[in-house]
C-alpha cells in the first residue's frame, strides 16, 4: 500500500468518524426538538404539523443511517475475516468485547425499564385510583345537585313571593332598587322570568354589571325549555372573570290547567370562585385519567418505541466505539504485522508512519529504527558477499586452473589428509594406478592399496618417522597387474601454520619408459662395443682354426687325423660361426635403421608370415583372424614383417616343438582409433617377473635365445609410436599385444 | 460517503411514498347529500355516516374535544383541473364532553362560539353527524342555465389531547377518519 493510499484511507475514515458523530448529534437533537414540540407547541398549525413530521422523519432516516454506517463497519469486518486480513482477529475480539461490555448491561436495564415502566402504567390505572377519581367528581357533583335543590325550592319560593296570587304579571315586581337585598335575602345573583317557550320575559340581577350576561342566560333557559324532560335541572352560565353560576327553573302551572306550564320562574346563583376552581381541577384531572388510560396501551408501545431508540442509539453508539477503538489499537498493529511480513520476505525498504505518540507510537519507531538496521547490516553483508564472490571467483579460477595444469601434468598427483583419507588424485595418477578418482577418493589409502604397494608407503612412513623431513623421495619398482612400472614417489608433508600435520601431497613420476629407453640404449652401445670388439678377433680364430684343420687334415707331419683335434677345431669354427651370428644380431640391434613409413597392409603381412611358418611346422596350428573393417597402416613393412616373423618364432619357440595354436588377430578400436595386432600362443606362458623384462635386451628364457628379438619388437613399435604388452593367454599361453595409433582417416585407406 | 447519502435519500423516498396516503380508519362517507337554492343562499344538507367508532367515543367521554371538519367546494363546471373555483371553504364543528354537568356540548356551524348542549350522547353525535342547510354561496354570484359542481369531505379535523400525549398520534394510529370527495351538479 503506498503513502498516498494511507492517506486516502486515513482521510476517509476521518470523513466518517465525522459523519457519525454529526449523526448522532443530529439524533439528540432533533430528538430534543421534537420533544419540545410536543410539550409546548400545543396548538400546532399546518406548518407545525408538517415540521413535526418532517422532524419525525428525519430522526428515523439519522438512526438508519446510524445503522447503515455500524452495518457497514460489520460488514467490512466480516469480509475483512473472510479475507483474512490481517489483524481482524484482534480486532473482531476487540469489537465483540466492546459491544459486549455495552450491550450486557444496557439489555438487562432496557428490559427493567420497560418492565418498570409496564408495572407503573398499570399500577397508575389501577381501579382503586380510577374509583378514586370518579368520587371526587361525584362528589362535586353531588354538591352540585345539593346547590340545585336549594336553587329549586329558592325558585319555588321566589316564585310564590313575587307571584303570590299564582298568576303572571307583565309587570316588574321588583324594582332596582328592591332587587339587590331581595336577591341578597335569597343569596341569589339573579331571577329570571320566562313564558312558555322560555322566552325570558323580565330578569332582575343582583349587580347591575351583570346584566351583560343577560343574553347568555336567555340562551340557557331557551335550551332548558326545550327540553321538557331536564327543566328543573341545573344549567352552568359562564359568567366571565365572576366564575361560573347556576340557573334553575321552575315552572309555574297556567291557570286553565296545572299541568301546563304557563311560566318558568329562573334562579341562577354564582358559585363560589375557589370551589369551581377545584372542581374544574378535580374534574381535569379525571378527565387526564380518563384519556390516559384510553392511551395505556399505545403509551406502553410509545415508551417502548423510545426506549429502543434509545438503547439501539446506545448499542450503535458502542458498537462504533468499539469499531473505533478496535481500529485504533489494531490499525498500529496490522501496520506493523504487514511491515514484518514484507521484512521477513525481504522488503527492508518498509517504513511505518509514525502519527502517534503513545506506546504504540515508540513500538513503530522502534520498528523503523531496527528496519534501518537491518537495511545497513545487508547492506554491508551484498558487499561483504560481493568481495567473498569475487574471491571465490578467484580462488576457483586458480583451482581450476591448478586442476587443469595437475590433470595436464605427466606426473601423478595424490592427496592425502592427516587421517589417510585420499582426497585427490589426477588424470595421470589415474592411469598410472589404473583405478578412477571416484573409486578411491574419500577412502583410506588402506582400503585399497594391495599389500606389496602398501608396503611402499610403510617405508615412507618409517623414513618419514627417522628423517622427519617433509619430503622425501624413492625409486620404486611395482607391479601393476601384468605391468611393471619404474617410479619416482615424491612426497611432500604438509603442515599448516602452526606446524600441525596436515597430510601428504605424494607426486609418482613414471619412469618406464625412460628407464626402458636408457637401458635400450645402453645395451645397444653395449651391442655395438660387443660387435665391434669381439667381430674383429672372430675371424682370425675362425681361420686359424680352419688352418689347423686343413694342416693336419693334409697330412702336414702329424699323426692322421687326429679325432680330438678334429672335433675341437670343428667346435671352434661352430662357436665362432654362432659368436659371429651373435655378433651380427647385435650389430644389427644396435644399428636399427630409422623407420620409414608408408601405406601398408598389414593383414597381408600378416599372411605372408604365417604362410612360411605355416610350411615349416607342420605340428602347429597357425590361425589368422581379423576384425570385420581395419584401416591401412602408416607402417614401414620391411620393419614390421621382421616383427611379424619374432612374435612367430617367439610363439613356436614356446611351444618348443609340441603341437599348440598360434593365433595372430587384428582389430580395430574405431572409439580409441587403435589398431591393435594380437599374437597368442598355447605355451607354458611367463612368469610374471619375466613379463617385466621380457622387452628387455638380452633378457631370455631360452638356453640359446639371444633376448634380442622381442626388445627389436619393442624398438620397432616405439618407434612408430606404438605400445607392446604382454599378458596371459587364456587357458593357457602367452599374448604380445601391438597397439599402432590410427591418425588419419581418407577413404578406405587409414594412415598412421 | 456517497452511497450513506444515496442510501439515506433512498429511504427518505420511501418514507415519503409510504406516509403520503393516510387509509382512513373508519370507512365513513358522505350520504343525501342535497343542495338546494334557498334565497339569498344556495344551501347544503348531508348526513356523516360511520364517522363515529368505540375509541373515538370512549375518548370523547374521556373528556377529549374532538373537531370534524367540513370541506366545501364549488366550482363551475368544466375540464379538471381547469374548473374556475367560486368556493373553497371549510367549517369545523366540535363535540366537547362536560365530565361535571355530565352534559355533551357541540359547537354550532354558524358559529362556532356557541355549543348546543345535551345529555344525550346520540343527540350530540346527530348533531356531529348532520348538517342542515349550511350556506355555502350567495345565490347572486351563480350565473343563470349553469351548471355547477358542489363538493363536499369531512375529516378529523383534531382531537385535542393533552399535549403530552400528543406524540402517541404519531407512533400509534388512532381513529381519524375522512371521507371521499363527494360530488352533486347544480344547474342554477
Amino acid at each position: 500500500m503506498t503513502l498516498s493510499e494511507t492517506a486516502m484511507i486515513r482521510r476517509r475514515r476521518r470523513r466518517e468518524r465525522a459523519m457519525l458523530i454529526t449523526v448522532l448529534a443530529l439524533v439528540l437533537i432533533f430528538g430534543f426538538l421534537q420533544g419540545w414540540f410536543f410539550h409546548y407547541e400545543s396548538e400546532l398549525p399546518l406548518f407545525g404539523n408538517v415540521l413535526l413530521i418532517a422532524l419525525v422523519n428525519i430522526n428515523l432516516i439519522l438512526l438508519l443511517l446510524l445503522l447503515y454506517l455500524v452495518l457497514r463497519q460489520l460488514v467490512k469486518l466480516v469480509f475483512e475475516r473472510k479475507r483474512g486480513v490481517l489483524g481482524h482477529k484482534l480486532r473482531t475480539r476487540l469489537t465483540l468485547a466492546f459491544v459486549a461490555l455495552t450491550l450486557i448491561p444496557t439489555l438487562p436495564l432496557f428490559g427493567v425499564a420497560v418492565q418498570f415502566m409496564s408495572f407503573s402504567l398499570d399500577y397508575w390505572f389501577s381501579a382503586q385510583v380510577e374509583q378514586s377519581l370518579a368520587q371526587s367528581v361525584e362528589l362535586g357533583r353531588g354538591y352540585l345537585r345539593q346547590i340545585q335543590k336549594d336553587l329549586l325550592a329558592e325558585a319555588v319560593a321566589v316564585a310564590a313571593e313575587v307571584f303570590p296570587d299564582g298568576g303572571l304579571s307583565l309587570e316588574r315586581p321588583l324594582t332596582p332598587s328592591l332587587a339587590p337585598v331581595f336577591l341578597n335575602r335569597h343569596h341569589l345573583g339573579a331571577v329570571f322570568v320566562a313564558d312558555a317557550d322560555g322566552t325570558v320575559l323580565w330578569s332582575a340581577w343582583k349587580e347591575p354589571e351583570w346584566a351583560r350576561f343577560d343574553a347568555v342566560a336567555a340562551q340557557k333557559i331557551r335550551e332548558r325549555v326545550k327540553d321538557p324532560r331536564g327543566v328543573s335541572e341545573g344549567t352552568p352560565v359562564p359568567m366571565g372573570e365572576n366564575g361560573e353560576a347556576l340557573l334553575v327553573l321552575s315552572s309555574l302551572p297556567a291557570r286553565n290547567g296545572p299541568h301546563e306550564a304557563a311560566f318558568y320562574v329562573g334562579v341562577l346563583r354564582p358559585l363560589p370562585s375557589d370551589l369551581t376552581a377545584r372542581l374544574d381541577t378535580v374534574v381535569q384531572g379525571y378527565q387526564n385519567y380518563r384519556q390516559l388510560k384510553l392511551f395505556k396501551a399505545p403509551l406502553k408501545t410509545t415508551y417502548l418505541i423510545a426506549f429502543s431508540i434509545i438503547t439501539l442509539l446506545v448499542a450503535f453508539a458502542a458498537i462504533w466505539f468499539g469499531f473505533y477503538l478496535a481500529r485504533h489499537i489494531t490499525g498500529p498493529i496490522q501496520s506493523l504485522l504487514t511491515a514484518t511480513d514484507r521484512v521477513a520476505h525481504g522488503d527492508l525498504d518498509v517504513s511505518l508512519q509514525l502519527d502517534r505518540e503513545d506506546e504504540m507510537g515508540l513500538l513503530m519507531a522502534s520498528f523503523n529504527h531496527m528496519v534501518r538496521d537491518l537495511r545497513s547490516g545487508r547492506e554491508k553483508l551484498v558487499e561483504a558477499y560481493r568481495a567473498l564472490q569475487e574471491s571465490h571467483e578467484e580462488l576457483e579460477a586458480r583451482r581450476r586452473s591448478m586442476e587443469i595444469v595437475l590433470a595436464n601434468i605427466g606426473a601423478g598427483v595424490v592427496g592425502v589428509d592427516s587421517d589417510g583419507i585420499v582426497r585427490a588424485i589426477n588424470k595421470a595418477a589415474e592411469r598410472m594406478s589404473g583405478v578412477s578418482a571416484e573409486e578411491i577418493t574419500g577412502r583410506h589409502y588402506r582400503d585399497f592399496l594391495q599389500p606389496e604397494h602398501l608396503e611402499v608407503v610403510k617405508s615412507f612412513l618409517r623414513l618419514y618417522r627417522i628423517s622427519r623431513q617433509n619430503f622425501m623421495e624413492k625409486h620404486v619398482q611395482v607391479a601393476l597387474g601384468d605391468r611393471s612400472l619404474a617410479l619416482l614417489v615424491k612426497v611432500s608433508v604438509l603442515e599448516d601454520e602452526n606446524g600441525r600435520y596436515g597430510g601428504a601431497v605424494v607426486v609418482l613420476d613414471d619412469l618406464s619408459e625412460l628407464q626402458r629407453a636408457q637401458r635400450m640404449a645402453a645395451w645397444r652401445e653395449v651391442a655395438r662395443r660387443i660387435a665391434h670388439e669381439i667381430k674383429n678377433p672372430l675371424t682370425p680364430i675362425k681361420l686359424c682354426a680352419q688352418r689347423l684343420r686343413r694342416r693336419y687334415a693334409a697330412g702336414s707331419g702329424l699323426e692322421a687325423r687326429d679325432a680330438v683335434l678334429d672335433e675341437c677345431t670343428e667346435t671352434i669354427i661352430q662357436q665362432v660361426d654362432y659368436m659371429k651370428r651373435l655378433v651380427n644380431e647385435f650389430s644389427q640391434f644396435a644399428r636399427m635403421p630409422e623407420a620409414h613409413p608408408r601405406p601398408c597392409d598389414l593383414w597381408a603381412l600378416a599372411h605372408e608370415a604365417v604362410s612360411l611358418y605355416r610350411h615349416t611346422y607342420g605340428n602347429i596350428r597357425f590361425h589368422l583372424q581379423k576384425s570385420e573393417y581395419f584401416p591401412v597402416l602408416h607402417l614401414d613393412p620391411d620393419q614390421f614383417r621382421q616383427v611379424l616373423n619374432n612374435l612367430l618364432e617367439n610363439a613356436v619357440q614356446a611351444l618348443d616343438g609340441k603341437d599348440g595354436d598360434v593365433e595372430i588377430r587384428l582389430e580395430y578400436d574405431p572409439l580409441l582409433k587403435i589398431a591393435r595386432l594380437e599374437c597368442a600362443d598355447t605355451g607354458p606362458g611367463l612368469a610374471p617377473e619375466a613379463k617385466v623384462r621380457v622387452f628387455e635386451p638380452y633378457f631370455s628364457t631360452k638356453e640359446k635365445g639371444t633376448g634380442l628379438g622381442l626388445a627389436i619388437v619393442a624398438k620397432i613399435v616405439a618407434d612408430h609410436n606404438g605400445f607392446v604388452r604382454v599378458r596371459d593367454n587364456e587357458p593357457r599361453g602367452t599374448v604380445f599385444i601391438i597397439e599402432l595409433p590410427v591418425v588419419h582417416v581418407e577413404g578406405n585407406a587409414l594412415s598412421m | 460517503m456517497r452511497k450513506a447519502f444515496f442510501f439515506a435519500g433512498c429511504l427518505l423516498l420511501v418514507f415519503l411514498a409510504a406516509s403520503e396516503p393516510v387509509p382512513a380508519r373508519n370507512k365513513a362517507d358522505i350520504t343525501d347529500l342535497k343542495v338546494f337554492a334557498d334565497p339569498p343562499s344556495l344551501k347544503v344538507s348531508f348526513r356523516i355516516d360511520n364517522c363515529f367508532n368505540q375509541d373515538m367515543e370512549q375518548a370523547i367521554q374521556s373528556g377529549v374535544a374532538t373537531t370534524f371538519r367540513i370541506r366545501l367546494v364549488v366550482e363551475k363546471d368544466g375540464l379538471p383541473y381547469l374548473r374556475e373555483r367560486l368556493v373553497d371553504t371549510s367549517v369545523e364543528r366540535t363535540i366537547r364532553y362536560d365530565t361535571l354537568h355530565e352534559q355533551y356540548l357541540v359547537s354550532r356551524v354558524d358559529d362556532p362560539t356557541v355549543f348546543l348542549t345535551t345529555k344525550s350522547f346520540d343527540e350530540a353525535k346527530a348533531w356531529m353527524s348532520e348538517v342542515e342547510s349550511l350556506p355555502v354561496i350567495a345565490l347572486w354570484r351563480l350565473a343563470l342555465d349553469q351548471t355547477y359542481l358542489v363538493q363536499v369531505k369531512a375529516e378529523l379535523s383534531k382531537a385535542q389531547v393533552p399535549s403530552f400525549l400528543r406524540y402517541v398520534f404519531f407512533f400509534v394510529s388512532l381513529w381519524d377518519f375522512e371521507t371521499p370527495w363527494v360530488t352533486v351538479t347544480y344547474t342554477h
